[in-house]
């Protein structure tokens, strides 16, 4: 092959890699190499300890595009990656035999963020099918605790669901659901079960009748509640 | 016509004054005038039955009932109500109208069809004054360019894009003008360790 075909073709293929790079930016160039040699030793040990680095990865880069300092970025993603420690060992406890999805993780991470209880988590983790997906779950649990909805009862709703193999397009509909009967001025819990009914979803046995207001206290804030 | 007959009719029309007229054309005129100054001088009213006889035709007449709402709805009406009354009125119509707004707020909205495995997912933000809106969040790395919305061309201040997700949670923002981060007021928000709020997505697998 003639040399200046073969310096064609190089050159041809060092440009296509250079546009592909400016199109896809490689993690340290986004990060930036000062950020990046800061988080190195977190994303290593969370990659050592089987947690879902992309999430981390996606935080570190959430606080670039922001614009915060490298320093306050390595606080941020060390403190999600104890919290996707925390609720791996939580998951794993429970059910030691069945793997944990990386998404799995990351919600169950985020219902600990929003006050649901670690019992709680496991208790949903072990009642539920085997084979069952509990990203979304977890993340329903998360939106009914973060609304005022006490742990326990938010967890006895979803568990009840998860059991039921109530398809999760329905399960994830009820805290927008739920928010209608906020705004119209009903306690949690209550605004909770008007939405269930609505749904014509499977109220809990335990839970207050949605067309009585007096049974149940309907305004627990729910942070640390419920328990095993 | 005889030119008697049409001085008698000049008369009559008032063109011709009475002295221009002889005495027999007087007094065929006055023939002619007589049962108008006899009609005037009496009092000729309508027999009592007439009304209520002519009332019960119209009524009786075939009427569609579209006809009869309309009517109904453009007939003024006196309606009587006490202050208070007024007030309880005027307060429900508010609430009403408050509750209904509210549930109407625009949020992410998650079409049901399912294309490559993503969801198609709608986001709506509201800016008047912005020159530029867009969407980012950990669907797109949290590029700050993220993805534009278009500026709805009605003029309500709206901005919409829609975006195809792979199903699961996802966190979100906008950026406005390309500096100012904004959760959407419409969905559920959580802290993004930053100080500032995320929105959260949750995109169900959709049936294909």
């Amino acid at each position: 092959m003639p040399r200046s075909v073969t310096l064609a073709l190089t050159m041809l293929i060092l440009l296509t890699a250079g546009l592909a790079a400016q199109e896809h930016p490689s993690l340290s160039a986004r990060l930036g190499r000062e950020t990046e040699a800061l988080l190195r030793p977190v994303l290593d040990s969370a990659a050592h300890d089987g947690l879902p680095v992309g999430a981390l990865e996606s935080k570190a880069l959430e606080g670039v595009a922001k614009g915060r300092p490298p320093d306050e970025i390595r606080t941020v993603v060390r403190r999600l990656a104890d919290r996707l420690r925390q609720a791996r060992a939580i998951l794993t406890d429970a059910e030691p035999d069945t793997p944990v999805a990386p998404r799995e993780i990351v919600t169950a991470s985020e219902a600990l963020e929003s006050g649901v209880s670690p019992g709680d988590i496991a208790r949903l983790r072990r009642n539920a099918p085997a084979k069952t997906s509990l990203e979304i779950p977890f993340a329903v649990l998360g939106e009914l605790v973060r609304r005022g909805v006490p742990g326990s009862q938010a967890r006895d709703v979803v568990a009840g669901l998860v059991q039921s193999k109530v398809p999760e397009e329905r399960i994830v509909g009820i805290p927008a659901r739920m928010d209608v009967g906020i705004r119209g001025g009903a306690p949690p819990v209550q605004a909770l079960g008007r939405a269930l009914q609505g749904m014509g979803l499977p109220v809990p046995p335990s839970f207050p009748h949605p067309g009585n207001p007096g049974k149940g206290n309907g305004r627990g804030r729910g942070r640390g509640g419920g328990g095993r | 016509m005889k030119p008697e007959h049409e001085r008698l009719s000049q008369y009559l029309n008032g063109e011709l004054p009475r002295e221009k007229l002889s005495p027999e054309l007087q007094a065929e005129a006055d023939g002619f005038l007589r049962p108008f100054e006899e009609a005037k001088r009496e009092r000729i009213t309508a027999p009592p039955w007439l009304g209520s006889a002519v009332m019960r035709r119209v009524r009786a007449a075939p009427r569609s009932r579209w006809r009869g709402v309309l009517d109904w709805l453009v007939t003024p009406k006196v309606v009587r109500l006490t202050p208070v009354t007024a007030v309880l009125v005027l307060a429900a119509g508010i609430t009403l109208g408050t509750v209904m707004w509210r549930r109407a707020a625009p949020g992410p909205e998650i079409a049901t069809e399912m294309q490559d495995g993503r969801v198609t997912t709608r986001f709506v933000f509201v800016a008047p004054e912005a020159s530029s809106v867009a969407v980012t969040g950990d669907f797109v790395g949290w590029r700050r360019d993220g993805i534009p919305l278009e500026r709805d061309p009605n003029g309500n201040g709206l901005w919409v894009a829609v975006v195809r997700l792979q199903p699961g949670v996802h966190q979100y923002a906008f950026v406005i003008d390309g500096t100012e981060w904004r959760p959407d007021p419409n969905a559920s928000q959580l802290d993004d360790g930053f100080g500032q709020k995320n929105s959260v997505l949750l995109v169900p697998p959709a049936r294909s």
